[in-house]
């Protein structure tokens, strides 16, 4: 099972060559997973001390966005769960396109304590639920 | 061969609500690098066409440390990892480097580019005169984003 989250671009999310700038991806991914973590993974009983941090992240641009008014979808899904860390991966698209594929390496962190954490039992009951392979 | 240089300021509101610079600020930072080599440094050179247009086709990024808004700007290092015909790639290191030479490094990136024809909306090859610049920056076997989870 995939989240979808359904993501408006703004006007300034475009740069000087008329399209969604790169770096403007990145911050598309992070709503998607926020998103993801705040519905699935806090509403569950998730602490919200209980975070995680991006160690690694790629992302391959296939097709420039234009500016538009009808949001894009932001699939997120996990293709990976360990100890203290889980992967995921991305398709930012829309009806017709694909625009991007990303994946993505987190480490379970505990804000507090400022430290790495394990993957606690309720996040991994809602990570397996989300667990397909890689596109 | 050398690598390009670019000293990148810091913004208080890079910070995110754990308190270091948000993972995609680092691309922003890499950005930053990139157009002062491709657009500012490299056209000096007699590669003019490439502040024209060049489309970013992969990113791939390991974060090795967190980084916490200060006055002074983080150095970013950019080299030219392979030239091929119609894209290039780049390799990053976000890093400080105290007096003794020490290195800190915050991220190592890499990146796939490809020369643009913004009004024909078309890639296009790597132009001679762009790849002697470029190649003034080779380092094939710089530091490579690594994939496992730290």
């Amino acid at each position: 099972m995939r989240h979808v989250y359904e993501c408006s671009v703004r006007f300034d999310d475009l740069d000087a060559f008329g399209h969604v700038n790169n770096v403007t991806f990145a911050e598309y991914l992070q709503e998607a997973r926020v998103d993801f973590a705040h519905r699935q993974l806090v509403s569950s009983g998730n602490a919200p001390h209980e975070g995680s941090v991006v160690v690694q992240q790629s992302i391959d641009y296939l097709a420039p966005v234009p500016f538009r008014t009808e949001p894009l979808q932001v699939e997120v899904w996990v293709t990976r769960i360990g100890t203290t860390s889980f992967e995921v991966a991305y398709e930012v698209k829309d009806e017709t396109t694909l625009y991007a594929r990303a994946t993505g390496v987190l480490v379970a962190f505990d804000v507090r304590a400022n430290t790495p954490r394990p993957v606690s039992p309720v996040e991994r009951k809602i990570l397996e639920r989300y667990l397909e392979p890689a596109s | 061969m050398p690598r390009h240089v670019t000293q990148v300021p810091l913004r208080w509101a890079d910070m995110d609500a754990y308190g270091h610079v948000n993972n995609v600020v680092y691309l922003r930072y890499l950005q930053e690098a990139r157009v002062d080599m491709l657009f500012v440094h490299a056209p000096k050179q007699g590669a003019e066409q490439l502040a024209e247009g060049v489309v970013v086709a992969r990113h791939e990024i390991s974060y090795h440390a967190p980084l916490h808004y200060r006055a002074e700007p983080v150095r970013v290092e950019t080299w030219v990892r392979r030239v091929g015909n119609s894209s290039f790639e780049l390799g990053y290191e976000v890093l400080d480097v105290d007096g003794d030479g020490a290195r800190t490094v915050y991220a190592v990136a890499s990146s796939v580019l490809v020369p643009y024809d913004l009004d024909d909306a078309h890639p296009r090859r790597v132009a001679h005169e762009e790849r002697l610049v470029l190649e003034t920056f080779l380092e094939p076997d710089g530091p490579e984003p690594g994939k496992a989870a730290a």
